[in-house]
């Protein structure tokens, strides 16, 4: 059996050093990724309540909104209505 | 050699050193930077006796597409209590009672258990009222997390946006409307957010590099316009107060895309606290019910007789008052004979013998035809469950009379849904859209996706149904209410309708009807077609009484909240 060529142990020992430190920094990061994205969910869905709180104030608020009477706030239907036909633009156009 | 040796195992435990410090620093981030925080959740979590609840919201969407949430998820906490460890009960529920409110039943019952681990005092616990009782640190009162569904619209579309419960296999699942029909995309997984922090830590790697789920679960994003609802619930309430109605319903939908903008029915129900409810009111009458809706029929008979080319705008017919097929007699509204009228006529007054003429010009087969292609045997595909289809069935033969009674709406049943989906062919140049709620899944990985409805279907050509609308127009402006409805600036086509109500032992029954009433504005450029109807209302014969104000007042709230420019000059300033 022939015996292996002197630097290959290192070779060897270095590649698993590498191999190792690759999983570990891969591990840290999955972590640091994995905790970051719960601490997120969790900053996101707490607010999810105040969320759902303003939502039912603003249907608490349009609910009153459409059914006043605008007359009862002082609002006068216009004596007179004028509709203007809406005019495009006029296109930019070189001088004769 | 052993140089060498050293300088790699250095090397080595350099690195094991760097990641242990990445480690602990990450560590002293989580439990020292934010102990507080997660000891806290921590402390409720563990003690969690049921996964914590998680669903996908369900939003309407507001005119300048701001979502507003119709269904979403409420945090908050479940107060129990361990009477093994409670020193003094009455101490306890007295400091308790300063932030949460405990039945004195419940407290009765509780305390007489003294040896119970865990008895629940209060559930749907406000985060304050929570946080506030945390403080208090009391031996043996148990805080936990607990979340659950609302429904902030309360009782805004709560048939069409259904609600979650309890199934066969202990199960919380969308059980009507919306919250059914979607329960795939709406359903949630274990969110991983309250249970134990590290354990989900390691758990939720996979979600780091990529999850499935994320990729159909989602939040549905509907086009119910909120103010738009709650004007058209408020209208819908109206009529059910006015005239003491068994049920009254409405939509009013786009109808270029089918997207359904407001719909409901009354009297409903608040999915929040549907237990107290009737259940009878859980299902959505506007697919799951049909009706007889009676002349709103006439428009789409009108089209179907131009379109076929059978008759013109000028075609003239003898009206006899009433008229005898296959044995059987049937009449105008008010039975008289008005002798040659025009096609004008058949719709400003709505005469059943008017278009049974159309529909004896039309043939057993091209009306049937007509009525197959406008979707009267189809459910539309509607993103509500337990749709029903119409029923058609006295158009298989080839009776004379049952044709000339289809003609006018009376002897075929369609449901509110498909009544508004054939119309809306009036309002689209001839081509019918699928109604639909749903306008995109915002997933869970950020995507949002579209849907896409499928193309419009053509029924009737262009110039049949400009024809039908200058005549619905003019009924507007000269006939519905004397003319005294008409909006000179705003061009608005609509028609009413007035059924019999068939009895349980077949025929119909005296003095029991059904009002219908459709329209569309502006006529020639629509942005919305509204469907109205009252089962049963009390003290009136004609649904002009009923829906037209009704109608007229959805119309000046739409106009003015979308603002919608003039469509025409009004007489007074032709020069």
């Amino acid at each position: 059996m022939n015996a292996l060529p002197k630097k290959s142990l290192s070779y060897l020992a270095a590649a698993c050093a590498f191999v190792f430190a690759v999983y570990v920094v891969l591990m840290v990061t999955a972590m640091y990724f994995a905790s970051s994205a719960t601490e997120l969910a969790g900053i996101a869905r707490s607010k999810e309540a105040d969320v759902v709180a303003l939502e039912t104030e603003y249907y608490a608020a349009i609910k009153e909104l459409t059914k006043t009477d605008p007359a009862s706030l002082g609002f006068v239907t216009p004596t007179e209505v004028e509709y203007v036909a809406a005019v495009g633009f006029p296109a930019f156009s070189r001088a004769e | 050699m052993r140089r060498e040796f050293r300088l790699k195992l250095r090397i080595f435990s350099g690195l094991v050193l760097v990641a242990a410090l990445l480690i602990i620093v990450r560590l002293y981030f989580l439990q020292v930077v934010h102990g507080e925080d997660y000891l806290l959740r921590a402390e409720r979590q563990y003690q969690s006796r049921e996964d914590i609840f998680d669903r996908g919201s369900i939003y309407f969407t507001r005119k300048d597409g701001t979502l507003i949430s119709a269904a979403a998820v409420a945090s908050g906490f479940r107060i129990a209590v361990d009477l093994r460890q409670l020193e003094d009960p009455d101490a306890a529920f007295a400091a308790l009672e300063e932030h949460v409110a405990i039945k004195p039943e419940v407290v009765a019952v509780v305390t007489a258990k003294t040896d119970d681990p865990y008895e629940v005092l209060a559930v749907r616990v406000s985060e304050d009222a929570g946080e506030a009782i945390a403080e208090l640190d009391i031996p043996g009162i148990i805080i936990e997390r607990e979340r659950w569904r609302t429904y902030p619209a309360e009782r805004k579309a709560a048939p069409t946006v259904g609600f979650v419960a309890f199934d066969e296999e202990d199960e919380v699942v969308g059980r009507y409307g919306l919250e059914r029909y979607y329960q795939e995309i709406l359903l949630r997984g274990d969110s991983g957010l309250f249970g134990n922090f590290f354990a989900e830590l390691f758990a939720n790697l996979d979600s780091v590099t990529g999850d499935g789920r994320g990729a159909k679960e989602g939040d549905i994003v509907t086009s119910i316009e909120p103010m738009v609802q709650e004007k058209l619930g408020q209208v819908l309430a109206e009529i059910s107060a006015t005239y003491g109605s068994r049920s009254v319903g409405g939509i009013i939908m786009d109808p270029k895309t089918g997207e359904i903008i407001a719909l409901d029915t009354y009297p409903t129900f608040d999915p929040n606290a549907f237990r107290e409810s009737d259940p009878d009111l859980f299902g959505n009458p506007l697919v799951e019910h049909v009706y007889e809706f009676g002349s709103i029929m006439k428009a789409l008979t009108m089209a179907a007789g131009l379109d076929a080319g059978v008759i013109s705008r000028g075609s003239t017919y003898t009206d006899t008052g009433c008229k005898t097929l296959n044995s059987k007699t049937f009449c105008n509204h008010d039975l008289k004979a008005r002798g040659v009228t025009g096609m004008q006529d058949v719709l400003s007054h709505s005469l059943n013998l008017g278009v049974a003429f159309i529909a004896e010009k039309l043939g057993h087969e091209r009306m049937r035809g007509y009525f197959t292609d406008l979707g009267f045997n189809t459910e539309t595909g509607i993103d509500l469950p337990s749709e029903v289809r119409g029923q058609m069935g006295n158009l298989d033969g080839n009776i004379d009379v049952e044709f000339a009674t289809a003609s006018f709406g009376q002897g075929i049943a369609v449901s509110p849904i498909e009544m508004i989906r054939a119309l809306g062919a009036l309002a689209n140049g001839g081509e019918i859209v699928t109604p639909h709620l749903a306008t995109a899944v915002r997933l869970e990985n950020g995507i949002v996706k579209n849907l896409s409805w499928g193309k419009p279907e053509r029924v009737f050509e262009k110039e049949a149904v400009e024809e039908t609308t200058r005549m619905l127009v003019n009924v507007v402006d000269e006939a519905l209410a004397g003319g005294t409805v008409k909006v000179p600036e705003m061009s608005i086509a609509a028609k009413t309708g007035t059924a019999q109500l068939a009895g349980p032992e077949g025929g119909y029954e005296a003095g029991k009807y059904f009002h219908s009433f459709f329209g569309y504005f502006p006529a020639f450029s629509p942005r919305f077609v509204i469907l109205l109807y009252t089962k049963e209302p009390q003290g009136v014969q004609y649904a002009s009484e009923t829906l037209t104000h009704p109608f007229m007042e959805l119309e000046h709230f739409l106009v003015s909240y979308y603002g919608i420019p003039p469509d025409r000059v009004p007489a007074s300033d032709v020069e």
